[in-house]
């Protein structure tokens, strides 16, 4: 069920940890090597979304954003050991990026004549429903829209409470208390079924 | 709406993402950052550069301005030779950089080439620092000071042991992790490259 879509994608690839011994030296086809690339950026490009539109308003400040959790990610890269899932990494990775960005880094970038290019382009503006969603998650507080994000893509608690250094205890009340502001919010608002 | 309402809009922007990525532009983000580093070496290896042709002026000065101290000029002599070691060692790196393709691999195997260059170059700089530095130093003691009490000897061989130390720390807690994960990383890439 979790990352459904992303799965399911026609590049998803399982991650093979008994490769063997026999590693090919740089001389590996580069035109291969670079696929492997954009398939790891295709496979969970859809988990980067929900965490920079989560965490950002803007345009400008969620393309920043999402740059900012790339070089994040490319310079974690070495430290990824296979021990958890790929996609349970990227998000840890991604949500410490977001929530770094939002103590206060995004105040000292794109300052002065520095010529940054966008690289995050929207192509299917969220719906109204989808877009209120975001609208309440970004209305928690930080750790909480992390706990949101992550309940949502259907993680487990035990994820959750590793990823955050939570018990699996505070992570259920937290849910609970999510689930319960959210539908209080969608009865506020009259939001109709989906 | 209840929750499983809301689950059901929360999965619908898998199938429909609601944006997309210029992978080229991502590419040029990371080199970008690739060069940041790339500027940290450079200056790193400009100054210690720098500093060996400073001391080696500094150092001939004496005899060639005021026809003294001769013995000065080995000196000059190991200082330049030290340099030239550095900038030897300097153009080999930026040919190895230029050997790895622009991929994810390609900037694998350029990590882990620059450490195992790094790596070698801690491991030699007891030649090709600490050494120089201390025949410098022993000559000018005996030919110039030699009523030099005789715990300096001692002082300069444990000087020369804790430079050797810390240069092995930084290998072994350092620079060694990071190159077998980035094995590791190397490893699991190319696996699936074959899939």
């Amino acid at each position: 069920m979790r990352q459904k879509a992303l799965t399911e994608h026609p590049f998803s690839i399982r991650l093979n940890l008994n490769t063997p011994k026999t590693i090919p030296g740089p001389t590996v086809d580069a035109t291969r090597q670079r696929e492997i690339f954009a398939r790891w950026m295709q496979q969970h490009q859809g988990l980067l979304y929900k965490v920079v539109h989560a965490y950002a308003d803007t345009a400008q400040d969620r393309d920043d954003l999402f740059q900012e959790i790339v070089l994040r990610l490319w310079t974690s890269l070495p430290e990824f050991r296979g021990d958890s899932a790929e996609s349970t990494w990227i998000y840890r990775v991604a949500l410490y990026g977001a929530l770094n960005w939002l103590r206060g880094e995004k105040k000292h970038r794109r300052t002065g004549s520095e010529e940054v290019e966008q690289v995050l382009t929207p192509i299917n503006p969220p719906h109204e429903h989808l877009e209120w969603l975001y609208a309440e998650i970004r209305s928690l507080e930080p750790t909480d829209r992390t706990i949101a994000l992550m309940m949502l893509d259907n993680y487990s608690y035990q994820e959750i409470a590793d990823t955050l250094g939570l018990t699996e205890n505070h992570v259920g009340v937290k849910i609970h208390r999510i689930k319960k502001r959210l539908k209080a919010q969608a009865e506020r608002m009259a939001l109709h079924e989906f | 709406m209840n929750f499983e309402d809301m689950q059901r809009v929360w999965d619908s922007q898998n199938e429909r993402p609601i944006y997309a990525f210029d992978e080229a532009g991502l590419h040029k983000l990371i080199r970008r950052q690739r060069a940041k580093i790339e500027q940290t070496m450079q200056v790193f290896e400009l100054a210690m550069i720098a500093i060996s042709l400073g001391m080696a002026v500094t150092i001939a000065a004496e005899p060639i301005l005021f026809g003294h101290d001769f013995h000065q000029f080995i000196d000059a002599v190991i200082w330049l030779l030290v340099a030239g070691y550095l900038f030897v060692g300097r153009r080999r790196r930026k040919r190895l950089d230029g050997a790895f393709d622009n991929s994810l691999v390609g900037d694998i195997d350029k990590s882990i080439g620059q450490i195992d260059f790094q790596i070698g170059r801690l491991r030699s700089f007891v030649w090709w620092f600490l050494l120089p530095m201390s025949i410098g130093a022993g000559i000018s003691f005996v030919l110039l000071h030699d009523s030099k009490p005789i715990w300096i000897w001692p002082g300069v061989l444990l000087s020369m042991l804790i430079g050797w130390l810390a240069m092995r720390h930084d290998i072994v807690k350092n620079q060694l992790p990071k190159k077998r994960e980035l094995e590791s990383l190397r490893e699991k890439l190319v696996g699936e490259s074959h899939y």
